[in-house]
């Protein structure tokens, strides 16, 4: 069916509607250019982007991502590739040698990799030991930063997802309200959006572009959209007098993104970089290469080019990119790995270690172009990836050794490990310095501590989980 | 072996839940007395259901049918709202548990469901305003000029009705009109914006998206549904969609006797979108379409043998519901029957009989076969036997213990045979409990590959033969034909079908008592699908619903 979908305006747009970096005006800035005019600081942006792979396939120690140089200038890898194609080497540190514990330490995991593991580093928290399987018992690091931060922009945080399929495990988690007889703190996997012309409709769809006379059909429609919203809200507080405690809770939650939606429909935003600009992204998601094989290409490209302008229009600071939704990239399908179970059983299981690599690749490329779109955008006295700390996570690294206080699941799978992981983080935001290889072996520090770092770079005094302590070294001294 | 048997003699991973509390064996007709106060007695039935949420949340697909049934505007749902979670975990064991996109309790309101739905309101407020003739018809007016305040109430109060299964209340539909004038009265707007007003308003209400059961009170924690309540419950266990007017028409009347409510579920029954609905039901049940085949030409051949087989066991002429686990032929393309190696082939699609190879039904099929495959084709008994025992047998199988790989499966070596490595893994202690349970039933269909293929001997291992013997309820068996003739003729399958079809019509737990009703009238019926139905919406306790925190 053909859909007519509502209009959206365009802005700053160039020859054949691509999307110009302006550079901010001389005038908008302080005499250091390091803020606006008005001496607010120019905006800080929290990224990750997760990897649902581990470094090796089943049974395999050698792997094709860590460098074996430390220190600035570290080798390019054939998985780290994207970072010398799209230039941004010097922009990424590469952070190895870390470690999360099967063991019920601050922030190990209880022996289930899969069930466990991820929570573990995505919340710093002992995860499993609480009799909870396959999910986190805290926030998300992401949503820690949006706590601190997110009042500020008009959505406080987004989520996106690569593989459009819905199904399986988030990796944010959200502190809600449930209801067991009594209220109680519970938390819960996020949705993420995993259609980018949804996504894009969500930021832009409202976008009023700064030098627009005043439309008033415009304001129509958007008094239309908030009165509609409003009744919807109406109706659910005087259905919530009729209902019992736990129907009552579930409507709070209901009514409360309803009220959300109405106040971001009210704000009418305004961007203020000058490098922000609609990215016109299709009304519609790209079509499906072959039964269920999505193209995960055509969705990277979308997504990376809305979360470039999410940030650089200040929609939010906060935004994760998941890679797959089920936990290893279960049913997750790409033309180079076109096999019926996905990135999970037949790729990190039962592939050659090549594959993996190619496959890792892949996810690194999507984070190489993101890094690169941040650098595109001019801001301050360079570009926004100055005002970034841009993390890649992955969900294992590898287990050099079949001990099980070290790997999971019993330590016979050097695939179900959090040991030797890498992860990367990019930007210069609060001083980070990019573009070294530090190599933690030995040192058995928990991905935590990266994510604090990058957390302390966007200017969030908070700690994730039970674990402490930053990478100073990764500082401007 | 009845299933209760085989829930007893069951150890380690398998622990036999359904939703069943005490099974105390009988219930009464359920014929209800009144009270004094003139409502009926609720039956005592009901003291076994379930407490269950007053505002399940209809499923996208229930969205967007009823967005098709009222406005004629498809795809909006569908486009808009993201797609509601099949698996859930129950609270009680760690399970990851397969839901039907019914089950209240996987839903919750995340930014991204609201801001789809006001997408979704948005979209079809713009189509629909701009159908003027459509728009005519439903209100039963004209608009006189550019704005008719009285055109548009005539409007909110039969959308209303559509869209929130029962009338509005005088206060609801003045809100409306008022809120909607805003928008007629403006010189940029006018009706068309005042019908978008209305649309978008209403699509977005928790009447609208929830589906209210408040009922009256009925005492001991049970809430009687009232008559617009209960066609609307009718109306989405048999058709996925909301109510339709001459429903709505009857729910406007007294009381539904027993004879008013068998009469209106028999009609219902034999609606076509109760055919639509039976298909759904088994789909979402089954799964067979999300079979794991990377040949596009293969998987369309395969949903294409599947489906059609479904069709045929419930809408054959002379053909019983089992017939879609013991069928003896199938519906094969001549490339299909190629695949599975058929001694003849058809030259043109159609209906094949099954040679002798042990083939029956749908578990022949490699669609369903598929779903437990890997990389080539390749088989995993454990992960094959743990479908069966979910899916045809309504067992509950627990995760396995956490430092368990599972993605390692069995070890074969490589001078073994497979048989021989999953019987020795089943020896080990800590692995018999629940692989003792689901090893028989895999081993059983080990015969047939990933791709529905069959074969005698183990791949590129010509000194293992294939035995594919397997044992389920405590009979031997080989093979997806005697495996079917075993559960249908011990009404195992026919009773999971019956407890998922509860499930899934009530979008939730189910109890024992019930299943044991709608289990006796299925068989009664001769294994009529759509008499299973009108048992399950005239059962005496369709009508109430307990309260939670009871």
């Amino acid at each position: 069916m053909s859909i007519q979908r509502p209009g959206r305006r365009a802005f700053l747009r160039g020859a054949a509607g691509t999307v110009i970096g302006l550079p901010l005006l001389e005038s908008m800035l302080d005499g250091n250019g390091v803020a606006h005019a008005d001496g607010t600081a120019l905006p800080c942006r929290y990224f990750m982007s997760q990897c649902p792979t581990a470094l090796v396939t089943s049974g395999s120690t050698e792997e094709g991502l860590t460098p074996t140089q430390a220190g600035f200038d570290y080798d390019i890898t054939p998985v780290l590739q994207p970072l010398a194609d799209h230039a941004v080497q010097s922009d990424v540190s590469v952070i190895s040698g870390l470690f999360v514990a099967p063991l019920d330490v601050p922030g190990g995991y209880d022996v289930d990799y899969h069930g466990q593991a991820t929570y573990a580093i995505m919340t710093g928290l002992r995860s499993g030991f609480s009799g909870v399987n396959w999910r986190p018992q805290g926030l998300t690091a992401d949503q820690v930063v949006a706590n601190a931060v997110g009042a500020a922009t008009l959505h406080p945080y987004l989520y996106y997802q690569l593989d459009p399929q819905p199904e399986g495990h988030a990796i944010c988690y959200e502190e809600t309200t449930g209801f067991d007889g009594e209220p109680r703190v519970v938390y819960r996997g996020i949705t993420p959006q995993v259609s980018p012309s949804l996504a894009y409709r969500s930021l832009f769809m409202n976008f009023v572009p700064p030098d627009d006379e005043p439309d008033p059909q415009a304001e129509l429609e958007r008094r239309l959209r908030v009165s509609s919203l409003s009744y919807a809200g109406d109706q659910i507080t005087a259905l919530q007098a009729r209902l019992g405690a736990t129907d009552r809770q579930l409507l709070d939650e209901h009514l409360t993104r309803v009220r959300e939606l109405e106040m971001r429909l009210l704000a009418t935003p305004t961007p203020t970089g000058a490098g922000c600009a609609d990215p016109m992204l299709p009304d519609d998601d790209p079509p499906e290469l072959g039964p269920d094989l999505p193209d995960q290409d055509a969705r990277a490209d979308l997504f990376v080019d809305l979360i470039q302008m999410a940030f650089a229009c200040d929609m939010t600071r906060v935004l994760s990119l998941g890679g797959a939704s089920a936990l290893t990239g279960s049913g997750m399908r790409h033309e180079l790995w076109n096999k019926t179970g996905g990135l999970h059983g037949e790729v990190q299981h039962s592939a050659a270690q090549a594959e993996l690599d190619a496959a890792n690749r892949w996810f690194v490329d999507v984070y190489a172009r993101v890094i690169a779109s941040f650098a595109a955008v001019p801001e301050g006295a360079g570009s926004m990836l100055d005002n970034v700390a841009a993390m890649f996570v992955m969900e294992g690294g590898k287990g050099l050794t079949p001990d099980p206080l070290r790997s999971g699941d019993g330590g016979g799978d050097s695939n179900h490990s959090v040991d030797n992981a890498v992860m990367l983080l990019a930007g210069r935001s609060g001083g980070l310095q990019s573009g070294q290889h530090l190599d933690l072996t030995g040192e058995d520090l928990h991905p935590a501590v990266v994510m604090n770092t990058a957390m302390r770079a966007v200017g969030v005094d908070e700690t994730l989980g039970e674990i402490s302590g930053t990478l100073d070294v990764l500082f401007d001294a | 072996m009845s299933l209760s048997v085989a829930v007893g003699l069951a150890t380690g991973c398998y622990d036999g839940a359904t939703e069943a509390e005490d099974a105390d064996g009988t219930g009464s007709d359920g014929g209800a007395e009144s009270g004094s106060d003139g409502e009926p007695d609720a039956p005592e039935e009901a003291e076994d259901l379930p407490a269950t949420t007053a505002i399940p949340r209809l499923s996208r697909r229930e969205i967007e049918q009823t967005i098709v049934a009222v406005f004629g505007i498809s795809g909006a749902a569908e486009h808009y709202l993201p797609e509601d979670p099949r698996t859930v975990i129950n609270p009680a064991n760690g399970a990851m548990e397969e839901a039907f996109d019914t089950i209240a309790t996987a839903k919750d309101p995340s930014v991204v469901f609201i801001e789809g739905l006001e997408g979704m309101a948005l979209q079809v407020a713009l189509e629909f305003s701009a159908d003027h003739e459509r728009v005519d018809e439903i209100a039963g007016c004209t608009p006189s000029g550019t704005w008719d305040p009285a055109c548009l109430q005539s409007l909110v109060e039969a959308l209303g009705l559509r869209l929130w299964r029962r009338p509005l209340t005088p206060e609801e539909t003045a809100a409306l009109v008022a809120g909607a004038t805003e928008f007629g009265e403006d010189e940029d707007g006018g009706q068309d914006f005042a019908v978008r007003m209305v649309v978008q308003a209403l699509l977005q209400s928790p009447h609208f998206v929830y589906q209210t059961e408040i009922g009256v009170d009925a005492g001991d924690g049970l809430r009687r549904l009232d008559n617009y309540e209960m066609v609307t419950r009718l109306a989405f266990s048999l058709w996925g969609t909301g109510p339709t007017p001459a429903l709505l028409a009857t729910a406007a009347g007294s009381d539904f006797d027993e004879a008013t409510l068998r009469t209106l579920a028999q009609e219902a029954a034999n609606d076509p979108l109760a055919d639509a609905q039976m298909q759904t039901f088994h789909q979402l049940w089954l799964r067979y379409d999300e079979l794991l085949v990377t040949d596009p030409e293969l998987a369309t051949d395969m949903l294409a043998e599947s489906d059609a087989l479904l069709g045929r066991a419930l809408f054959g002429d002379g053909s019983a519901w089992s017939s879609l686990l013991v069928a003896d032929e199938t519906f094969v393309t001549p490339a299909l029957a190629e695949h599975y190696g058929f001694a003849s082939t058809p030259s043109e699609p159609g209906w094949v009989a099954y040679e002798d190879d042990g083939r029956a039904g749908l578990l022949s099929h490699g669609s369903f076969l598929s779903l437990s495959s890997t990389a080539g084709g390749e088989t995993l008994p454990s992960r094959r036997g743990a479908m069966l025992a979910q899916r045809i047998l309504c067992q509950t199988i627990l995760p396995p213990p956490p430092d368990i790989d599972v993605d390692a499966g069995v070890e074969v070596g490589e001078d073994e045979c497979k048989a021989e490595a999953y019987a020795i893994h089943r020896e080990s202690g800590t692995c018999a409990g629940c692989h003792d349970q689901i090893d028989p039933l895999g081993m059983g269909f080990e015969r047939y590959d990933g791709l529905g293929r069959y074969r005698e001997l183990e791949p590129d291992k010509p000194g293992c033969g294939i035995d594919g013997e397997g044992t389920v309820a405590g009979a031997a068996f080989s093979g997806p034909r005697e495996f079917a003739a075993l559960v249908t003729d011990q009404g195992l399958a026919k009773r999971c079908g019956v407890t998922k079809l509860s499930r899934f019509a009530l979008r939730g737990p189910t109890e024992l008592n019930l299943i044991n009703r709608l289990d006796e009238a299925f068989e009664d019926s001769g294994e009529d699908f759509r008499a299973l139905m009108v048992a399950l919406v005239t059962d005496p306790t369709f009508r109430y619903r307990m309260e939670q925190g009871q």
